[in-house]
């Protein structure tokens, strides 16, 4: 029997003319995937009536790149270097989210030191983000320089990620239990972070506040822009700010504490670090933009509290553990060390992870970033499923431009902060 | 040769004039590459020359040396034709700013032979100029040491004459000027739609219907200025500024009419398609609005006309609202800077370099003005298209007949008292007209108030057939 089309499959046939009550005068406009406004390669079908927006189908997969696919093949060191790729407004959280998972699998306990250095770095991997975002939204309704603004600091960021990483924007820092490397310097990184968090950034986020928060031409362009109910925030699966600007009060820091964001991180009865989760109702474009701007506040409270009281001790789980590399003065000078660091560096060696499945999820700066990785007792996964909250997140964006203007496409686009290298990976 | 640009001297001014201005053009693209990188922390284009200085030479190269690629669907004809005619309009809008007032000059002319000696002396009057008085005709004799006269005699004609210094001296000048650029519309709306591309006809879309809804507000905007004038000459709306209140205050239309004056401002940005109201041509959106499909020189001439266009718009602003070449206190100084030669007058002088002063002046004041088109720019967000419409016919248009109304009312009672010749707004009026613009501001905000709330633009349209309602389509 041939294949028919059933009134649902319709829906999602290309429109033609003539279907439909209004359809005689609707007008096809391809947005993208060449296109500045979106950011990088989508493309959106838009459908028109005048400026208005009937229809929007979104293709995706302009930048497919077999991310998970070559999971299945990497090691779970090397594998970092991909997911690096794929959040590039904040790689560090990638990073964060692929270890946490590899080191629940493997059951490893990491140590407060690294703890609090991978806490931090993520948190500066959300003020990245969201400054890129709360820029963005100024660039895409036509104010460049609110998005300079935010440029500005982000250099400042890769500069301390330079520094603490010895890479500025894809790091590959963190290992498997661990990190690449401890910090070089102590002193002068804190002095980086706190003129950073004390100085250059608030002002440059007063710079933009008093730019964009009052500006009529920015209030009438985002508020009731592009609205998510609580009831669709949650049967979407959004998650992130585009969740919480919904009023859905969700984030996997509180819900599900990871690193020092869980009570008695350090094995010594310390309290989770302090911070409050920003919350709004309305939904909207303008909603988003403000949940971004507290979250940065909140971000900066958060490495306040923690980078004077980074512990000593190791990065690294001790040596003995199989999966953390030794002391490069153990590999010149014992013989032990130098077999050790040669079992795990050369190709058809290195560690095995337990069978088993796991998924672990971390908060990143666009909501719930998880890896779900199925192992079958291998050196390799078997498989890496990433959760992307770019590409969930997107999802909705059909529903909320139907019936606004050409104009919204991009303020909305910009308000989801589609990064689509991780949506289609 | 000398004698021919005498004769003529709207020629070198229209040379002049217009190099400066295109020259002028090309440094305003520096200018606002710089107010840019001022407003953003930047340094800005500092590599070509010092300062970045020959950063201008180096675009215009690279506008020639790009390939001048036109899309196989684009019709020829009007492809080509749009950039042009974008700047043919703007450059024929230069004609009648008056940049220096107008330059009396007396000259003596060998008439000698001459059938009738007056007509001759006329004759030498340029066509531009109008003769003062009649031509002083003498015989002169020359005469031996003996005291023999030689003859044949010489006959010399003195003659007193002024000529603008513009290109042309129009009585209907504001009424040119605003019709002429209406007509950049037809560059915009031509590309747009020869470029045969789906962005670039929405950017001309738009720009239609914004120009022409901007075009309202900013006419009676100006209308309120020419009937407190009583005149559509700019020079001579110029003229009348020239004087003070109270000895200290320059009788500028900016003190008297600052309502109209934001709301020409507005208009002008709008008129330039500069942001915020830059719709036709928003990256964001149309990628490059009506311009998308243009490249090398085509393009540049697009962008020319945008910044030529900006000059044009922010001198009448200046001829308008800003005293034109009047230079505020200077004169009281130096009194030659505002005539001299007739008291009912101040425009006229008889000294050349006053002229370049003053046109100097008026040219500063324009960049002045041009620099608030660029800090704007680089400030503010823009308009969504309809939220824009609403702004003309909700707010400046009727702001812009109430001020008609209250200019009209308040030349009607002040309008001819205690004026001195020279002048037209005097104190009272003055004082009348503020007070009016206070209560046009005022009655606004209030009236505002009171009327119904205007529709939420923001809402989201229920479209019928929808993917994600379609159990409200069976409703309804």
């Amino acid at each position: 029997m041939p294949y028919t089309l059933t009134e649902s499959s319709q829906d999602l046939m290309p429109f033609t003319s003539g279907n439909g009550p209004e359809g005689d005068n609707r007008w096809t406009l391809n947005f993208g995937p060449q296109h500045p406004a979106t950011h990088t390669t989508l493309r959106l079908v838009l459908e028109l009536d005048g400026e208005r927006i009937l229809r929007c189908t979104p293709h995706i997969g302009f930048l497919h790149s077999g991310f998970e696919k070559l999971g299945e093949h990497l090691n779970y060191n090397q594998y970092v270097t991909i997911v690096d790729r794929m959040d590039y407004s904040a790689p560090i959280y990638n990073e964060l989210a692929w270890h946490g998972a590899a080191e629940r699998l493997m059951g490893i306990e990491l140590t407060p030191r690294c703890k609090v250095l991978r806490t931090i770095a993520g948190e500066l991997g959300r003020l990245q983000s969201h400054l890129l975002c709360v820029g963005a939204a100024g660039l895409d309704l036509g104010a460049f320089t609110a998005f300079l603004y935010g440029f500005n600091e982000r250099e400042k960021i890769y500069d301390i990620v330079e520094f603490m990483t010895g890479q500025r924007f894809h790091t590959s820092w963190t290992r498997v239990g661990g990190l690449n490397m401890d910090l070089p310097d102590e002193a002068v990184f804190k002095r980086m972070v706190h003129k950073f968090i004390d100085d250059t950034l608030p002002r440059a986020m007063q710079d933009v506040e008093t730019l964009l928060n009052k500006n009529r031409i920015f209030v009438d362009r985002t508020k009731g822009v592009g609205t998510v109910s609580r009831e669709d925030a949650i049967a979407w699966g959004l998650s992130g700010p585009m969740a919480r600007s919904a009023g859905v009060a969700r984030d996997i820091r509180k819900d599900e504490p990871y690193l020092c964001f869980a009570d008695n991180w350090d094995g010594q009865g310390t309290k989770a670090v302090d911070f409050k989760v920003p919350i709004m109702t309305t939904g909207d474009v303008y909603a988003r933009y403000l949940v971004r701007l507290e979250e940065m506040k909140q971000s900066i409270h958060i490495i306040r509290q923690l980078i004077d009281n980074i512990p000593g001790g190791p990065v690294n789980v001790s040596p003995e553990g199989k999966e953390t590399l030794p002391p490069k003065d153990q590999v010149y000078s014992s013989i032990e060390g130098l077999i050790h660091h040669f079992e795990l560096i050369m190709t058809n060696r290195g560690f095995e992870a337990p069978k088993g499945e796991v998924y672990y999820p971390i908060e990143s700066a666009n909501g719930e970033l998880g890896y779900y990785v199925v192992s079958a007792g291998e050196n390799v996964p078997w498989r890496v499923r990433t959760r992307p909250p770019c590409y969930i997140n997107y999802s909705i964006f059909p529903k909320l431009i139907e019936g606004h203007m050409i104009s919204d496409v991009v303020a909305v686009l910009g308000s989801i902060n589609v990064i689509a290298a991780e949506l289609d990976r | 040769m000398i004698e021919f640009f005498q004769e003529h001297p709207w020629i070198i001014i229209a040379l002049v004039a217009h190099g400066a201005v295109l020259g002028t053009v090309a440094y305003l693209i520096l200018l606002e590459r710089k107010t840019a990188s001022w407003v953003q922390d930047r340094i800005g284009p500092n590599r070509v020359g010092p300062w970045g200085l020959l950063q201008p030479i180096a675009d215009g190269l690279k506008f020639i040396l790009k390939e001048d690629y036109r899309p196989a669907s684009a019709d020829k004809v009007l492809f080509s034709l749009a950039p042009c005619l974008m700047i043919i309009v703007i450059i024929i809008s230069i004609a009648v700013l008056p940049w220096g007032g107008e330059h009396q000059v007396t000259r003596t002319i060998d008439v000698t032979g001459q059938t009738d000696a007056r007509l001759a002396a006329i004759s030498h009057v340029p066509s531009v100029g109008v003769m003062v008085g009649e031509p002083k005709i003498e015989q002169i004799a020359a005469t031996t040491d003996a005291g023999e006269v030689m003859a044949p005699a010489r006959t010399l004609a003195t003659v007193t004459y002024r000529y603008p210094f513009q290109i042309a001296k129009l009585n209907i000048g504001v009424l040119f000027i605003l019709g002429v650029l209406s007509l950049a519309i037809y560059g915009v709306v031509l590309g747009g739609w020869a470029s045969n591309n789906k962005f670039s006809f929405l950017g001309a879309l738009r720009a239609t219907a914004q120009m022409v809804s901007y075009e309202i507000p900013l006419g009676l905007s100006v209308l309120c200025i020419v009937i407190m004038f009583g005149t559509l000459d700019l020079g001579e709306i110029v003229e009348k500024q020239v004087s003070y209140w109270g000895h200290v205050i320059p009788a500028w239309n900016v003190f008297t009419q600052p309502i109209t004056f934001l709301m020409f401002l507005i208009c002008i940005h709008a008129e330039a398609n500069r942001a915020p109201f830059d719709l036709a041509e928003c990256e964001q959106e149309l990628v490059g609005g009506y311009h998308t499909e243009y490249s090398s020189m085509r393009f540049a001439l697009f962008f020319l006309a945008e910044y030529a266009g900006m000059i044009t718009t922010s001198a009448v602003c200046v001829a308008l609202f800003f005293g034109g070449w009047h230079i505020p206190w200077l004169d009281k100084i130096w009194p030659a800077l505002s005539g001299g030669v007739d008291p009912t007058n101040p425009s006229i002088t008889t000294s050349l370099t006053v002229c370049l002063i003053r046109t100097f002046a008026f040219f500063t004041k324009t960049v002045a003005i041009i620099f608030i088109f660029m800090w704007v720019r680089w400030s503010l967000p823009r308009f969504r298209f309809d939220q824009l419409m609403m702004l003309a016919w909700r707010a400046l248009i009727p702001m812009s007949l109430a001020m008609l109304m209250v200019t009209t009312l308040v030349v009607y009672y002040f309008g001819t008292e205690g004026n001195r010749a020279y002048m037209r707004v005097g104190g009272k009026m003055a004082v009348a007209l503020m007070i009016g613009n206070v209560a046009v501001l005022a009655g606004t905000m209030f009236i505002s108030k009171l009327l119904p709330a205007p529709p939420e633009t923001n809402r989201r349209v229920r479209v019928i057939g929808s993917r994600f309602n379609r159990t409200s389509v069976a409703a309804g």
